[in-house]
This record gives C-alpha cells, sequence and structure tokens, in this order.
C-alpha cells in the first residue's frame, strides 16, 4: 500500500505555483527547460536611470513580480544606496514619440509620488529612458507577500482579517481621493502585506498614468490595462472611471480575500465582461465560506453594477466596512433582535448565579440545567471550542463530587452564566482558545475562571454600548 | 546517432519489420519511466490498487503485442498523446481488459520495483482530488518527466563526487518553500569563491535544462516539439 504524501507542502518562494509532494515546483522546473541559456551571466547589467536591477545567485534578473503592465525587478539605487522595487514598463510603440503622453505620463506620477500614507508604498522617483521605450518607476520595498500569494499559500482568510485588511485599503482609497487619483487596477496582487497584516497598496496611481501613455485604450481593441478581474464594468465599456472603480475593485479583493475566489472569473476579457453584466454575484461562494451576513450585504452594495448604488466615496466605505467590523469583533452574525434577547439573559444568568452561588441546591438545579443544554449544542461547528467545553462540564463533576477548594464561587458564577444562559457560551470564546483538557485542574480552574471573566466582561462592555 | 530509447525510433521501428525487437526494448525503456501516470489514470477510473497494477502492465504488453504504436499518424505522434489515447480504448475495450485480468494480468513484462509502485500510487492519491482525469494524467505525466531529468542530473552530479553541490544547489531548479539561500550563506558553506558559486548555479541550471529537454526529446517526434510540449505541461500546470 502507497503511503499517500501530503497533497500540498506550501508555494515556491520563486514563482508562487504550489510545490508538489516533494516539495519541489513543478512550473519552475518545467520553465527552466525553456529558458536561453545565458553564456555569461556578468554580461548585460540591466540599469534604468539610478537604478540597477539585482541578479539572484544563478545570475537571474531578480524579479519580484510582473504583471499585465510591466515587471517588477529588486533594484539597488546607485545613489542613496538603498534596496527599492523597480516596475519596468515597456512603452507601446505609437506612444513613443507623443509629447502630450510623455507629458500626461509625467503629471500623473508626480501626483503618485506625491502620495505619502502609512497604507501606500512610496513611490521614490519615475522617469523614462531616453530611447522612450521603456517608462519606470521606484518604490518602496515592502518584506512581505501579495495578498494574491498569501490567500493562495494558506488559503481564504477569516472575515476578521480580510476587513481588516480592507479598512486599510479604503484607508488608502482616502488619501489617494485627496490627491485626485485612483489606481484603476486594484487588485489582490497589488495588495502587499506585512508579517502583521499591515497592508500597503502599490502601483497607485501609476496604472492610469501607464493607461493614459498608451493612448486611447478600452477592452473592445484588446488593450485593456490591468487585470479584467478585479475591473468595474464601466472599465470595460469606455464608460466614466472614477473613485466608484476602485470601490468596486476593492469589493472583488475583499471577496477574493474570504473566498479564495474572483467573483467573476472567466478566461478571455469578453467572458469576464459578460460575466459581471449579466450574471448575478455568485453569493453561495460568499454562503459556502460562512461569511457572515453584514459583510455579505457590504459586498453585494461594493460590487453593484451601477456605480450609483454602491458606496459614493471611499470614505463611506471605509465607514461601512468599520461598522461591520465592530458587528463582528462583537459578535460574528448575531442580529440586533438575537442580540437584544442575549443581552437579557445574560444580565438575568449574573444576578441569577450570584444570587444562588452560596446556595448548593439552586447551584445544583442551575448546573443540571446547564449540562443538559451544554450536551445539546452541536459538536461539529466547535471543534477547537470543544474542549473547552469539556472543561467547563469536568468542573460540574468536580463541584458534584464536593471537590470545592478547585472552584472559586466566582469561577463558578461565571461559569454557570456561560453555560446556562448565553444561547452558546462558545460565541464568546476567542477563535485562539488552547485545548485546555491537557493541563493539571488548578491550572483550569484559573484559565477558565479568567477566560470567562474577561470574555463575559467583554460581553458586557458590548451590551452596555449597544444600549 | 538516436538514443535507443527515442520514441521515434519507436515510430520507425514500427514501420520497418527488420527492427521489432528494437522498438519493444525502446518502448519498453519509455513505460517504464511513464509508467505511474498510466496507473494514477487507471486508478481513477475506479479500479482497485491490485487492478489498476495489472491492467497498467495488461496494457503495455497489449500495446506491444499488438503493435499498436505502428498505426500512429507519425504528424500527430506524441507520445503522451498516444499512450493516453490508446489506454482509453484499451479500457473502454472490455473485453479485452477481463481476457487480459483473467489471465492473471498476463505477463509482468515491465521489470517493476515495489518501491517504483508504492510511488505511482502516492502519486496517484496526492492528485486522486482532481475531477478532470486526462488533466490528472498530464500533471503526472510532468512529475515523471522531471523526475526522470532530475534523476539523471543526480545520477551525473554523484558520477563526479558532487553530490553535495548537487543538494546544495538544487533549489535554484526546483524551488521551494524557502527563498534559495545567499551567495554569502552558500560561499560560506562549500568554501568556495562567489564567482566559482556562479559558475557552479549556471552550470547547473544548463545541465538539468539539456537534461529535461533530452528526456521530453524522447517522447517526441522532433526537436521543434520539445518546446511545444513543455508550453503545454507548464500550461497545464498554471491553469490548476
Amino acid at each position: 500500500m502507497g503511503k499517500p504524501l501530503a497533497s500540498a507542502v506550501g508555494a515556491c518562494s520563486i514563482c508562487g505555483k504550489p510545490l508538489n509532494a516533494k516539495g519541489d515546483c513543478l512550473a519552475c522546473l518545467l520553465r527552466t527547460g525553456l529558458e536561453e541559456i545565458v553564456a555569461d551571466a556578468k554580461a548585460a547589467i540591466l540599469a534604468f536611470g539610478d537604478f540597477e536591477v539585482e541578479r539572484r545567485a544563478d545570475g537571474s534578473y531578480w524579479e519580484l513580480g510582473h504583471g499585465a503592465i510591466g515587471v517588477t525587478y529588486l533594484a539597488a539605487d546607485k545613489v542613496l544606496r538603498r534596496r527599492v522595487a523597480l516596475k519596468v514598463i515597456e512603452v507601446p510603440p505609437a506612444a513613443r514619440g507623443s509629447q502630450a503622453v510623455r507629458d500626461r505620463f509625467l503629471r500623473e506620477a508626480r501626483a503618485a509620488a506625491a502620495l505619502r500614507h502609512p497604507n501606500v508604498a512610496a513611490v521614490f522617483q519615475f522617469g523614462t529612458l531616453p530611447d522612450a521605450t521603456h517608462c519606470y518607476y521606484a518604490m518602496e520595498l515592502i518584506e512581505g507577500e501579495t495578498l494574491a500569494a498569501r490567500v493562495r499559500r494558506d488559503g481564504p482568510l477569516n472575515a476578521k482579517d480580510a476587513l481588516k485588511i480592507a479598512i486599510q485599503i479604503a484607508r488608502a482609497l482616502v488619501a489617494a481621493a485627496a490627491h485626485g487619483l485612483i489606481h484603476r487596477d486594484l487588485k489582490p496582487s497589488n495588495i502587499m502585506l506585512t508579517s502583521d497584516l499591515e497592508v500597503k497598496v502599490i502601483d497607485f496611481g501609476l496604472a492610469k498614468a501607464i493607461t493614459d501613455a498608451g493612448g486611447d485604450m478600452d477592452l473592445t481593441h484588446g488593450e485593456f490595462v490591468g487585470t479584467p478581474t478585479f475591473a468595474s464594468p464601466e472599465q470595460f465599456g469606455g464608460g466614466l472611471v472614477d473613485a466608484r472603480s476602485d470601490i468596486y475593485a476593492l469589493g472583488g479583493t475583499l471577496w477574493f480575500a474570504v473566498t479564495g475566489l474572483a467573483p467573476h472569473p472567466g478566461k478571455t476579457l469578453e467572458e469576464i465582461r459578460d460575466r459581471k453584466a449579466h450574471d448575478g454575484l455568485p453569493v453561495a461562494q460568499l454562503i459556502a465560506r460562512k461569511v457572515p451576513e453584514p459583510l455579505v450585504k457590504l459586498l453585494r452594495s461594493t460590487l453593484a453594477i451601477d456605480p450609483g448604488k454602491r458606496p459614493a466615496s471611499a470614505r463611506e466605505l471605509m465607514e461601512a466596512l468599520g461598522t461591520c467590523r465592530r458587528n463582528l469583533t462583537r459578535r460574528v452574525g448575531v442580529g440586533s433582535e438575537e442580540a437584544a434577547l442575549r443581552s437579557e439573559a445574560f444580565s438575568r444568568a449574573l444576578t441569577d448565579a450570584k444570587a444562588c452561588a452560596g446556595d448548593p441546591e439552586s447551584l445544583q438545579a442551575l448546573f443540571d440545567s446547564a449540562a443538559k443544554k451544554a450536551a445539546a449544542i452541536s459538536k461539529k461547528p466547535f471543534k477547537q471550542n470543544w474542549a473547552y467545553l469539556q472543561t467547563m462540564l469536568r468542573l460540574i463533576r468536580a463541584y458534584h463530587r464536593g471537590e470545592y477548594d478547585q472552584i472559586s464561587d466566582d469561577a463558578l458564577v461565571w461559569i454557570i452564566a456561560a453555560l446556562n444562559y448565553l444561547v452558546d457560551p462558545f460565541d464568546l470564546i476567542p477563535d485562539n482558545t488552547p485545548f485546555l483538557g491537557l493541563v493539571d485542574d488548578a491550572h483550569v480552574v484559573e484559565l477558565v475562571t479568567d477566560k470567562t471573566r474577561r470574555t463575559l466582561d467583554a460581553f458586557m462592555t458590548w451590551e452596555t454600548a449597544a444600549r | 546517432m538516436f538514443p535507443s530509447t527515442h520514441w521515434s525510433v519507436v515510430l520507425a521501428a514500427g514501420r520497418s519489420q527488420p527492427e521489432p525487437e528494437m522498438a519493444g526494448a525502446a518502448l519498453a525503456e519509455l513505460c517504464r519511466v511513464y509508467w505511474a501516470p498510466l496507473y494514477g489514470f487507471v486508478r481513477s477510473r475506479g479500479h482497485t490498487m491490485h487492478d489498476a497494477q495489472d491492467l497498467t502492465q495488461s496494457f503495455f504488453a497489449h500495446v506491444l503485442e499488438h503493435k499498436v504504436y505502428a498505426r500512429v499518424d507519425r504528424r500527430k505522434g506524441k507520445f503522451r498523446s498516444f499512450l493516453l489515447a490508446s489506454l482509453k480504448n484499451f479500457l473502454g475495450d472490455t473485453a479485452d481488459k477481463e481476457r487480459t485480468l483473467k489471465r492473471g494480468g498476463a505477463q509482468i513484462f515491465l521489470p517493476l520495483h515495489e518501491e517504483q509502485v508504492q510511488e505511482a500510487e502516492s502519486l496517484f492519491q496526492t492528485h486522486s482530488g482532481m475531477r478532470n482525469e486526462d488533466r490528472l494524467f498530464d500533471r503526472s505525466w510532468a512529475e515523471a518527466l522531471v523526475a526522470a531529468a532530475l534523476e539523471r542530473l543526480s545520477a551525473d552530479y554523484k558520477r563526479d563526487a558532487k553530490e553535495q553541490l548537487f543538494r546544495e544547489l538544487r533549489i535554484f531548479i526546483a524551488g521551494g518553500a524557502e527563498p534559495p539561500p545567499t551567495y554569502a550563506e552558500l560561499t560560506d558553506r562549500l568554501g568556495i569563491t562567489e564567482s566559482t558559486l556562479r559558475s557552479h548555479v549556471t552550470r547547473l541550471r544548463a545541465r538539468y535544462r539539456e537534461a529535461l529537454r533530452t528526456e521530453v526529446r524522447r517522447t517526441v517526434d522532433n526537436e521543434k516539439q520539445v518546446d511545444r510540449e513543455l508550453r503545454e505541461l507548464l500550461h497545464v500546470l498554471t491553469e490548476m
């Protein structure tokens, strides 16, 4: 019998494709078979203005990424002696001799370079080669990975993390709006993430500059610049493109973050355009990923075909995202009616539990009821917190055995309140609750008491604020 | 001079009766290398491990016995396409399949190691989630192709007593989860200068490239098809 190998051992650090079971990148291995051999690896220094493209150990130019409009290299700034991300774009032949096009590019590039914001990768310098064949700009080098690579490697993000990212992107859009800039090519691979989910949007404003440099381009002539998958419907039809296009693209990016899929994929521009225009949003993807309703609602509005039905500005979107996130932080998926019921139940729980904490008979009745309710809760959705529930039940049994010294009155109050009166005690427990079943009882009691108190405190705070 | 295990040799021999042994030997060697993708394809049709082994072996016997390769249209004659189409026909032919199974998987004419069978099963398990059986086959084919090239390269380095060098520099052709080490790390580890290291890496890439293209060359009919075959397999990988 063959031993099944691990189906995935991560993504290739060079090209981002999944590795095979041996940890090798098949794509890299095949691609090497197609590459031209460079006879002298030291030959041909690739330089753009003050920037010299760095090489990997094998002599190849150090590509950080490549997209529809150009290649991004790791490069050295020979003057300021720092490393940068250098984006190099080939200017379409038709646009090379035009002074008007050049002026437009420089105007847009200057505006992009003037934008300074913590969530935007700074543009240090830009220029064009003397023969006008290429333009380039040097950006702040971000240590991290793109949102696309992150999702490809680890799978979709949870709603909370996805919102944290989306809010930062929205902040960047707000700052850009103040400079009269729109991105026009917002997508997961233009979102850089640092290790603690700090966002840096790259290529800000430059997409438009490059598009303009190519003259009047539209989708129907096959010269669509950027990534159609995340582009707004109006970008396909030559309609007015304004900040609401970026809002649409942010919606698509957020959708991708929580599902790992684009809302309207397709193999050709026409297919994508038609799907955007005629197919409804595949909301089933969100439901399958258990995306909370408020977020589903927000995604629907940001991805509306009619720009007039989307949030009117980046600021409005940022506020909507913030509200959505606060709701999720309080309790994912709780509607206002349910929240009110919970709030009432919780107040009753505390009052009752405190009242009977010193009365063994009343306490026992509460424990029995709590145990019954806890046993009825389905295990499946709460795999990680199941241990927590088991610990609570263990404490109840300890109480029945008369092992009072293990449990403080305070702990009893909190445990009873959590188990007996809240519809689902797991809702209050953070996702990363450690497995408590393996530590010694004293430690368990300490942890349970502390965690329960803190989580119920948080619930109380929210409940008070909600009123 | 053509290598004896070249697919074009099989094609040529299929049409010239005087060289049947040559064709048989060449085909058997090619089939040994690409046994796993075929086995995986049979498994994807729902056959048990044991039956899949028997059927794969029987399929090769059938190809040789009936000289199926002699009927290949040379203009369309890629080994990969030929094997997949022939296997589909073979599996579709119930009577033939039952007959070969009844005789106990017939002749085990391909000398298979247990390890090879296990690897083929592991490969199948790894990709068994793929819905499209043709894509599963192509993916497994690509795996077998690069494995053969890497095996050949590794043997060359071993022969030159440069196994450690190969192990250290392998990441520059095969990628990996971790970024390639820096020059400084490698020069320290290997005790060589940076310029020597650079030339080692360049040479390794060139040698691997040639090993891979040689391997592909064995399965296509002419040089032009080498690039096309590599691009096609790369396309299969990138669209997943």
